[in-house]
This record gives C-alpha cells, structure tokens and sequence, in this order.
C-alpha cells in the first residue's frame, strides 16, 4: 500500500512533517507560555511553507467558464469574473459578447476553457456535431407557445390516409385544423388537457401535396399557420395471387386489386374443378418465387396439404409475402396449419364486433377527405348519417412478435403480421368486410386491405432516400440511400452535386444546404435512366416553436453526453514556488528572531 | 371766450370710440349669419342677412355714441379734473351767465383747455372684442368645416374623376345584363346590375354596356372560349348570350388595359322533378274483401314545374311461389294543381287487373317537367296493393293436431293487457287454482307472442308455431278456419279474437319474412336497423318478465311488464321499415348441349372481367404534378377539361379563374400555386394504392437474413 505512494513528495512530506512536529514538541516540552505556543505554532506553518515551497499546488490554467450565448438568450447576461462571454450566430446583441462564428471557433480561439455554460434556445446542429471536451452546463428553457412538435406522416401511397401527430404546449382551449392544399378543413380537434393531438387526411394522386396545420386560439384567432409537406408515391403494381373459394369476400377482393393497382390473379374454385377467377394462380413455386404477396383464406391453406403448406413456408422464407384470411371461426388444425407458416396465434374462436371510426369530423371534411365523386360512385352518394355497417372479427391472441398493422377506433387488431425469413405472414380477422364496400365504406375497406398487403408485400429494393422530416431553407438536410453521384434541383432549376459522406457507411448519406424554399429534386442517375424523388423545404421562418423544442432538447442531449467525456489533457502545470519560498524565508526569519528575543523566557523554569 | 369752447370737439373721440367698440363688439355676429345664410341657403339670403346686420350694428353704434353729450362731458370733466372745481358746466352753458359765474367760467377755462380731449374717451371694450372674435372665428370655421351631403357627393366625384387613368384610355362606364330565362322556367326576364351573373340554365344573357371614350370594337371575351362582339346602338354596347355551361368572361375593348376583372357565368340547373306518395300512407296495403277499386294520390313537384301529364304503371304479379307472372300495363294520368306542386290522383279498377288471392299490384307514376329542349323524366317510389294469400291447405286427417300445433293467431300485447286487468278485477271472485289456471292461460299467449317477435331479432323458436300464417280478413277467416281453443277453460271470458290488433306490424312482419327471405336464424335480424332490434329485443324481455309472474299467477305484478313491452312494441311499429321490391328474375339460358351430360369442362368462359375503375383525373392530376417543378402547363387541355367535366366538380369556375391568372402572368410562381391549390379540389381521390415495401437496402437485406 506504501509502496504506491513512495513519491517524492511523500517522502518530503514525512521528513518536514516529523522535522516541524519535532520542532514544536521541543519547544512544548520546555514549559507552558503563550510565547512557546507561537512558536510551535509558527514552527508547525514553518514545515508546512516549506513543502509547499518544494511543491507548489497545481494551478488549472487559466480555469475559465466560456458562457455561450444562443438564440434567445437575455441581452443583459451577467458575465462572472473568470467566465467569458461569447455569442454565436442568432444570439440577441449583448454588451461584451463576442461575436464567433461558431461553437468550434469559440473553443478553439479560447483553449484555456474549463467549462462551458450555453445560455439560451440550446446548439445549431451544426454546433452539435463536435464533441467540446468540456464539461457543458445547460439548462433548457421554458417550451414556448405553440405547436412544438409535429410528426409528419412519411410517404404514403397515392389515395391513402394518413394521419400526423404533434403536440401544443402552453395554451389552453385552443383547436387544431388540418388544411388541404385548396384551403379546406379536413379534420379538427380541441386541445384541452392532453397537449397531444392526430390529425389524419387523405392522399389524391402521386406527387407532393402542401397540407397546413392550422393552430386557432380560444376566441378562433388563427395564432399560426404551418406548412406540412406530404408525399404520395407512385408505385410499380404488385404482383398478387388470391386463392380460395367464391364469396363475396374474393369478389370485392377481386375489385379492390383492380382498382387499387394490384397485378392480381385469382383463382377461386367453386368446387369439381370449375375455377371462377380470372387467371389461374396456382401455388406452384415458380409462381411464388414471381409473386410479391399470396392472398389465401383458412379453408383453402388447410385443403393444400402439408407439402404445399412446407414450399409455401419455404417461398415467405424466400421473401413472398401471405395474407390468410379467416372466413370462420379458427380451429385447432387451421392454427396448426398457420404456425407452419410463421403465424404464432391464440384463439379465434369468438366473433367480436368491429368498432368503426366515424368517416369525418363534419360534413363538409368528409366532401374534402372523399374529394370530388366519379361516374361511378358519385360524391352524394353516401353521406355522414349513413349508418355504420355491423361487422365482426375473430379475437385472436397474439405472441410479442406478432405487429398489428389495422386496427379499429378502439384499437382492437384487425390485421397484423410476423417475420419468417425474408418474407412475412398476415393474418387477416375481419369476419366479413366486404360489407363495409355494400355500405359504402368502400374507401375504409380498400385502406385497410391496401395497408395489409403494404406490410407484407416482397421487399424490394426501391429508390426511396431517407430525407430529414420537414426540412427548413438555410439548415442542413440530411439525405441517406443515395449512391452514385446524385444531384440536387432546386426550385429554380439549379442543380447542386451532393457528395456522399464515407464516413456514413453503406447507408450512403450526404448533406445538402437548401438556399430557398420549395420542392427539390433529387436526381440519381442509372445506366439508362434517372430515378428523382421529390422533397420540400419548408420557408426558414416555419416550425420555430418545433425547432425551439428539437434544439433544447438535442442540446441537452448533447450537453450530457459531453459531461462524461474525459477532460482536456495537459491543462494543468505546477503553481509558481516562489511566493511560497518568500513566506517561508519570512516566517522562518521571524522564528528566528523571537527565538533570539525570548530566549530567556524559554528557559525551562 | 367761453364761446369758443364747442363741447363737440370734446366729445367727438369719446363719441367715435364708443361706436368703434360697438362695431367691433358685433361684428363678428354679422359676418358669422352673413356665413351662415351662404352655407344654409346662398348668397342673396347671406347678403340680406348682411344688410340688415350692418344696418344693426350702425344704428346701435350710433346709438351708444350718442349718449356722449354735453351733460356727459360736464359729468366727466367734473369728476376727472378736480381742478375744475365743479364749475365745467358753466364752460358749456347754454345762455348768460352771472358775474361771478364768468368771473369763475374764465379761471377755469384755461384749465379746460390743457386737457387733451382724447383723454376723455371710454378706453377700449378689449375683453368683449377678444371674446367676440374668437367666438366668431370658431363658428366660422365651424361653418365652412361642417361636413355636409352636398359636399360629400362633389368630393366623390372629385376622386373619381382625379383617379381616372390617362385619357386615352377607355374605361367600362356602366352596364346592364339582362337575363332572359327559358320560357320553361316561367321566370320573369330581370335585369342585373352587377356582371357576375347566376342564372337558370339556358337562359339568354344581354349586356348592355357604356363606355369612355368610345372604343373602335369591344367584345365579351369568355375565357377559354369564343369572344362575342358588341355591337354599338343606341342605348350603348349589347350582346348576348346562352347561358350554357359555367365560365367565366371578361370585357374587352379596343384601348381597354387588359388586366381587368373576370367576371362569373353560372347556370343554375333545373333539377328532376320529386314525385311523393300522399295515399296510402304506407307502401304496402293489404286489400280489403270486397275492395272494387282503389285510390293512389301522388304529388310531384319540380322547381319549375311539373307536365300535366303524367304516365302511371301499373304492375301486376299473379300466382304463387315459383310460378309467378307479371304483367305492366301503362296509361296516362292529368294531374292538378299548381305547377310546381302537382297532384295526380288515380283510381284504380280492380276488377280489370284479374287479381287473385296472393297476387301483388304495385302502381309507380313517372313524371317529367318542362325543361326544354330534354325534359327530365323521373320514376316515382311504388306503392304495392296486396291480396293476401291464402293460408295453407290443411292436410286431411290431421286436422287436430295441425290446429293444436298450430294456433293461427296470437294475442296482440294489448289484449294481452286487458285480458289480465279483466283477470285482475275479477280475482276476488276466484278460487286460488282457477286464477292461476287463467293466469296460465294469459301466459300461454303472452309466450306466443314473444316467440313471434323474438323471429324478427333472429330468436330460436324453442317450440310451438313454426310459422303462422298471414292475418287474414276477419271474415274470410272466421270461415276458413273456426277457432283453435287452446288450453283454455269454458267461460273464462278469454278466448282469441278472431283478428289480430295490430295487423300493420304482423303483415309487415310477413311481408319481411316472405320477401326478405326471414328464416328463423340469425340471418333474419339483417333486415332490421341495429335500433329496432335493440327496441325489440327490450320488448321481448319486457314479455319474458310477464310470462313468467302470469305463469306463476301473479297478474298484478305481470301488469307493468306487459305495459312497457307494449310501448316498446309501439316504439318499433314506428321505426323504420324495409321493403325489398318483388321483381322477376332473369335466368340464364340453359346449355341444353351440356344438360345431363355431367361434362363440366369450360363452364365459366375465361371468368368474370372486371371494367378497370375509371378516374377521369389524368389531366388535371399531370398538370398538378407539373405545378410544383418548372415544367410548362398545358393550360388550353386543363381548361377542355374542366368543361368536359364542370358537373362532377363543386366548383369550376375557381380552376378556370386560376387557369386565367396563370396565363396571363405565366412567370409568376404565385399564381403557379394558386393553381395548384385549385386543382386539388378536383383531384379524384384515388383507390387507396398498395405501397411497396422497401428492402432497406444491403443493410436491410443483410438484417433480415440474419434474422432467426
């Protein structure tokens, strides 16, 4: 244990330790007096000065706090003796602030920094993607008022609805409105008590629709406006197959593959070898290595057999995906016959009824959701008191690893899937939804087939960059998936290489710094032609109560994670010797006088 | 000496300077009524008031200066010039004076003279003339400020005529339209002052316009379509027009600055005439025995009005079972009344229709109104006569025992009621077995009927009737099938009605089982809206809970279960009910090559084809996509489209306005905008479109081989 601590200054400080306590307990011994008192304890500091003169403490250098100053931050912020004001771009004019270009500049110009306090909105990303080496002090701000998070929905398909979450903070009565892009409510709701809301719309055509979510305050002033981008993508058709026997249930089956785009082929048998679909969809497995999804009922998965079943197995492991449709109630072998395909559920043997959501808030959203009618289905053809079909589905229960992808307004699962291999298995448990089509409620029956075969559908491999939600003129977009070298077109039709980053990996990613607002392009060219996706950049000015949040909160992130990073290296260097060797030369002289002085007092009596 | 001292060389400044403060006192109230009467009235009632002011104020001028006279002028120097020793009246005397008087006039005289005259004078009226012209200097201005209706209307037309552009240009102005609607329509030509113009369909549309200076030509320009000239007459530049479809026009004259307001043409569709069944009051009736003829009233209306003639159809369905025929037969019927609100009332023979029991007479009325040059002709709903069928052919030899299975009838619930108040008032005359045996008996009708409603809600029959047959007429009835006593004690008061009570629920109720194809499962309560089956599932209850205390002999407590599940029944008779029309089917044509053959080879050719869903949106949706970039429009196809389209669309005179704006400023992104958001009203919303799943790339794939 000694022997870690025999250092020099350990040494030193046993030898002047035992050489001053010594001293003094001379002096003790040779009477009480308040002279000899003094001089002990004069002779005690002496050996103390002493070692410190041999070893003066560790200075920190320089030992500053740089205090950051960011958007938002007060004009008058006192500035503490050894702290040191800088203000980074967006910070309000401060007296004696300097002015950095950013959080590295201010750093680095200021290499004696010990600490480092962000006052203020929080970082720019920019400032974030640094590791300061520091400890870093911050303290978020109060939210402000508004609507401070928003979640975009992602790309939708093209007539699809969707629905976007956010939350408004710090106001009370107030109601929400989503606007479409002609200006028409499509769904509202009143904020009171839970600052969350949803809001859903629907897609029309592919292309990049601007949808506005409205924020009203309590007297119905319109406190905000917020552009919201959504994307509807055009898709190559799915390759589908559906199997199994005549029933209204394949015959609207048939209709919603026909309208919503789905390469479908069908093979409906009727019994004695008369097959009433329109192409005939067997299961061999070059025809599932050439689908992307199955669509078969329970019946049909148990009349197969068990080898069919296994090269079935063997195609979703392969990537296809499968729909099984219950048309009744399930039994121990169909779900035997279903775990052989990967799908691990319970029960199924009780019909529970299907709660459906209301088609919109009012009459006047529903004509806006539904857009204008066709020849076909004319728009006052159905209307909001149209009663609400009874429909019913199978309870089944369900492993952990089984994802519900529809469920109804009480959130009860209607279809879901697992993984197998490369491809998925869904289960579909509504009893009897083609009525909702004999309704009217067409619209709801093809969302929630499309949604079930979009979740399990083949997996393919599409040119879909990932692009930063609700991207802002004059901050930088993040684009990843992108390979090649891909390009950018901006509104007014200039076009700006992107370099991807190496250090991002095989997500192939790059930054891009939109100037002005509007729809980008970007270009990624192939052998023989160019694949484009479109993103919008949102006016600088959108979204600052949401991106007041985002930077708190990012920064406050940040700032831990900085807390625990080692400090600065070689910071520290040992304090000067000589003030100390001068007080010691003092006292000891000192001593050395009164000793003289008094000596006939120290006599011992 | 004294002589030569005249008083009015003393008095005179006094003199002047009162009349001055006098005039300068008033003056101002001159001038002010002088302004007055300008502003009021003009300039002769001004002046007058002028005159007679000046005359005023100079009469009392002189009025106040003659009040410094001699008398005035002994008083002032008297009290002013102690000197004078009271003696300045002997100055001014008038005749001779005594010696001693002279003596003293002449000492004093010289004393006279050294005072200046001016000295004697009032000093100025400075406070009253401050106070005057101040006051009178606000009414002044306040009269020359005052806003008034005249001068308002000049600085209108001041404006106007300032903010009119340079001369050269010609300007729109006035104008009239005349709208002329079809004579149709029986609608009063009217006249409009403003260009946006909202009329019926097919009306004539006549501007008549003024402009300034006379343009060389000018024309109504419609956008996207033709441009009809204006042809000068007398009254100014007229046109005119068939209103025809929805667009939008601008006017357009030679010298006229091109950016100028469009205005809108829209055409108010006739809509097709409604046609309501007035009587009976129900779609289904059942024919009365006897009934010779029958009487359908109609009412159709139109916004217009409806053609007299009307065209009713009669449609007749003999036989029974699978052998039913039907026949139509058509006449024309006149309605009465007013235009808009026809009534047609037919009575129909009966006798001429061959009915036969079972057989179903439904009449439909098909209206048209005048609209010209196609009028629109409109079916009516049809209301059903039925004679019942007759109840099913006893089997011989069973008779009993199909009776005792069978009761034809079931209490309705409110004989059900009475039977147990009758039961209730008599019980004190009653042995304990007997009450409960007619208790049980009540019982035994009330579960009867329970089990005939609990059919309607999908209920099992437990036992008993399996299916009664239609209520018949009382007497047919009372002939075709004496009464089936059925656990019941002789005179007990309480044996079944021939009739039922309510017959409009039962029959309906059969009409339902019999069209609707009512089994006795669960399949039945389809046919009913969740909220009459809620109704009637209450009202069954409510029977169960009085079933079970009459069973038990205990009709008092019975009582208010069978009152409430009778309200509930009352409830449901007034719901809604559903009717499924009785029509003939159309069966394929049998194969007779394949018949008993067994061969099964190619019996569904190729399968069912579906006709792709047709979204007639591709032009608009193009031009939407193309909207957000930079790529050029096709701006003339947008508009052919639009009008090929304008019924679907809630409003498309909004695109082509947006369409014009964006011509007109092709460059403009705004305007680009503007378009695209009018464009989303129109977009068709597609069939909700599978969306591929993404692969995640090498990562994704590399993740889900891995996966286990």
């Amino acid at each position: 244990m000694f022997a870690n601590q025999t250092t020099p200054e350990f040494l030193a400080a046993i030898l002047i330790a035992g050489g001053s306590l010594g001293a003094a307990v001379l002096l003790l011994l040779r009477g009480w007096s308040w002279r000899i008192a003094l001089l002990a304890v004069m002779s005690l500091a002496c050996g103390a000065l002493l070692y410190l003169a041999l070893f003066p403490p560790r200075l920190p250098v320089g030992g500053e706090t740089l205090v950051v100053a960011t958007a938002e931050a007060p004009a008058t912020l006192e500035v503490a003796p050894g702290e040191r004001l800088v203000a980074l771009p967006g910070a309000p004019a401060i007296d004696g602030a300097e002015r950095m270009a950013d959080l590295a500049t201010a750093l680095r110009r200021h290499r004696q920094v010990q600490r480092v306090r962000i006052e203020g909105r929080g970082l720019a990303p920019r400032d974030r993607d640094l590791a300061a080496g520091v400890p870093v002090e911050f303290t978020p701000m109060a939210l402000p008022d508004g609507v401070t998070r928003l979640e975009p929905p992602a790309d939708v398909p093209a007539g699809s609805v969707f629905t976007l979450a956010g939350e408004v903070t710090g106001m009370a009565g107030v109601s929400v409105e989503l606007l479409d892009p002609a200006g028409r409510i499509v769904d509202r709701r009143e904020i009171d008590g839970e600052p969350g809301f949803l809001l859903g719309g629907s897609s029309r055509s592919p292309g990049l629709a601007s949808f506005t979510l409205r924020l009203r305050g309590a007297n119905s002033e319109i406190v905000s406006d917020t552009p919201l981008p959504v994307r509807a993508l055009a898709e190559d058709p799915v390759r589908a197959l559906l199997v199994g026997a005549p029933s209204p249930e394949t015959k609207y089956l048939r209709r919603w593959g026909e309208d919503s785009q789905v390469d479908l082929a069908s093979t409906l048998n009727a019994g004695l070898g008369v097959d009433l679909g329109d192409r005939r969809a067997g299961l061999g497995s070059a025809q599932l290595r050439e689908a992307d999804v199955l669509i078969i009922d329970d019946r049909t998965l148990l009349r197969i057999g068990s080898g069919s079943r296994a090269s079935l197995a063997r195609a979703v492991d392969a990537g296809l995906g499968v729909v099984v449709r219950m048309s009744g109630p399930a039994t121990g072998p169909l779900r035997a016959s279903w775990r052989s395909l990967g799908l691990a559920v319970e029960g199924g043997g009780e019909a529970l009824p299907v709660a459906l959501p209301p088609a919109a808030p009012d009459a006047e959203a529903l004509a806006a959701l539904r857009g204008p009618g066709s020849r076909d289905v004319p728009r006052d053809l159905n209307t909001l008191d149209d009663a609400l079909p009874d429909i019913d589905r199978w309870a089944v229960r369900t492993p952990g690893t089984f994802v519900a992808e529809v469920t109804d307004a009480d959130g009860a699962m209607l279809s879901g899937w697992q993984q197998r291999g490369q491809g998925r298995v869904a289960l579909w448990t509504v009893a009897n939804s083609y009525a909702l089509v004999l309704n009217g409620r067409s619209d709801l029956y093809y969302q929630w087939w499309s949604d079930t075969v979009s979740a399990v559908t083949r997996a393919v491999s599409t040119f879909r960059p990932e692009v930063t939600a609700l991207a802002r003129a004059g901050e930088r977009v993040t684009i990843c998936g992108i390979v090649g070298s891909p390009t950018v077109s901006d509104p007014d039709g200039n076009f700006h290489a992107l370099a991807i980053d190496p250090a991002a990996g095989p997500k192939g990613c790059a930054a891009y710094w939109p100037a002005i607002p509007g729809m980008h392009t970007i270009q990624q060219p192939r052998e023989d032609d160019t694949l484009s996706f479109d993103f919008a950049v949102l006016p600088s000015d959108a979204l600052a109560e949401a991106r007041a949040r985002t930077i708190g909160e990012e920064t406050a992130l940040w700032a831990a994670r900085q807390d625990t990073a080692e400090e600065r290296g070689g910071v520290e260097r040992d304090g000067p010797a000589w003030p100390w060797l001068l007080a010691w030369l003092t006292l000891g002289g000192a001593l050395w006088f009164l000793e003289r002085r008094w000596r006939d007092h120290l006599r011992p009596a | 000496m004294s002589r030569e001292l005249a008083p009015f060389t003393w008095t005179r400044p006094a003199q002047r300077r009162a009349a001055a403060n006098v005039v300068l006192a008033w003056g101002p109230l001159v001038i002010v009524l002088f302004a007055a009467g300008w502003r009021l009235s003009g300039l002769v009632l001004a002046l007058c008031l002028l005159v007679i002011g000046a005359g005023a104020l100079a009469f009392a001028a002189m009025r106040a200066a003659a009040s410094f006279d001699g008398g005035w002028l002994v008083r002032r120097l008297d009290e002013r010039e102690a000197g004078l020793e009271d003696s300045a009246g002997l100055l001014f005397a008038e005749g001779d004076l005594g010696p001693l008087q002279r003596m003293q006039a002449e000492r004093i005289a010289a004393r006279v003279a050294a005072i200046e005259p001016a000295t004697l004078a009032d000093g100025w009226w400075r406070d009253r003339i401050a106070v005057a012209w101040l006051l009178g200097t606000i009414a002044l201005a306040a009269i020359m400020f005052w806003p008034s209706a005249d001068n308002q209307d000049e600085a209108r037309a001041g404006t106007g005529q300032t903010a009119a552009s340079g001369p050269s240009e010609t300007r729109l102005t006035g104008g009239r339209v005349r709208i002329v609607p079809p004579a149709y329509t029986g609608l009063e030509a009217w006249t409009s002052d403003s260009l946006d113009i909202s009329a019926p369909m097919g009306s004539r549309i006549e501007w008549t316009l003024d402009f300034d200076p006379q343009p060389s030509t000018a024309a109504v320009q419609l956008i996207g379509g033709q441009s009809v000239l204006l042809t000068q007459g007398e009254k100014g530049w007229t046109t005119s027009l068939r209103l025809d479809a929805p667009s939008l026009y601008r006017i357009d004259a030679a010298g006229m600055s091109s950016d100028s307001e469009a205005h809108r043409l829209e055409p108010i569709e006739d809509v097709p005439p409604q046609v309501r069944v007035i009587e009976p009051a129900t779609g289904l009736v059942t024919m009365r025995p006897g009934q010779r003829s029958w009487r359908v009233v109609f009412e159709a209306s139109d916004d217009y009005a409806v053609d007299r003639n009307a065209r009713l159809t009669v449609t007749t369905a003999l036989g029974s079972g699978e052998n039913v025929t039907f026949s139509e037969r058509s006449r024309t019927v006149t309605g009465s009344g007013d235009p808009k609100r026809r009534r047609f009332v037919v009575d129909l023979d009966l006798a001429s229709y061959g009915l036969e029991q079972g057989s179903d007479l439904v009449a439909q009325l098909t209206v048209a109104d005048t609209r010209s040059p196609e009028r629109h002709v409109v079916r009516g709903p049809g209301v059903i006569l039925r004679w019942p069928a007759a109840a099913p052919a006893e089997v011989d030899g069973l008779d009993l025992m199909a009776k005792k299975a069978m009761p034809a009838y079931f209490r309705s619930q409110r004989q059900v009621i009475i039977d147990t108040e009758a039961l209730i008032a008599r019980r004190g005359s009653l042995s304990p077995d007997e009450l409960l045996a007619q208790s049980d008996s009540i019982g035994v009708d009330q579960r009867l009927l329970r089990l005939r409603y609990g059919q309607f809600v999908g209920m099992e029959v437990e036992e008993g009737p399996r299916r009664p047959p239609l209520p018949i007429a009382e007497k047919d009835e009372a002939n075709a099938q004496p009464e089936a006593e059925f656990e019941h004690h002789d005179g007990d008061g309480h044996d079944h009605g021939a009739a039922p009570e309510s017959p409009v629920f039962g029959s309906l109720g059969d009409v339902t089982a019999e069209f609707g194809h009512t089994h006795d499962d669960s399949e039945a309560a389809t046919l009913l809206d969740p909220d009459t089956r809620a109704l009637l599932r209450a009202a069954l209850d409510e029977m169960w809970d009085a079933e079970v205390n009459l069973r038990s002999g205990r009709p008092e407590e019975a009582l208010p279960y069978e009152n409430r599940a009778l309200e509930y029944i009352k409830q449901v008779q007034q719901a809604t009910r559903i009717y499924l029309p009785r029509v003939g089917s159309v069966q394929a044509p049998i194969d007779m090559s394949r018949r008993m053959s067994g061969k099964r080879e190619g019996i569904v050719g190729g399968g069912a084809t579906l006709e792709p869903f047709a979204i007639e949106d591709a032009v608009p949706a193009t031009a939407w996509r193309a909207l957000a970039g930079n790529e050029r429009i096709d701006l003339a196809g947008l508009e052919s489209w639009v009008g090929s389209n304008s019924a679907r669309i809630r409003d498309p005179l909004g695109v082509l306005a947006a369409v014009d704006a964006l011509r007109r400023e092709p460059t403009s992104r705004k305007r680009r905008e503007q378009l695209r958001s009018a464009l989303w009203v129109v977009l068709t919303r597609p069939p909700t479109q599978v969306r591929r799943r993404d692969d995640g790339g090498e990562l994704g794939r590399r993740y889900t081989r891995g996966l286990r």
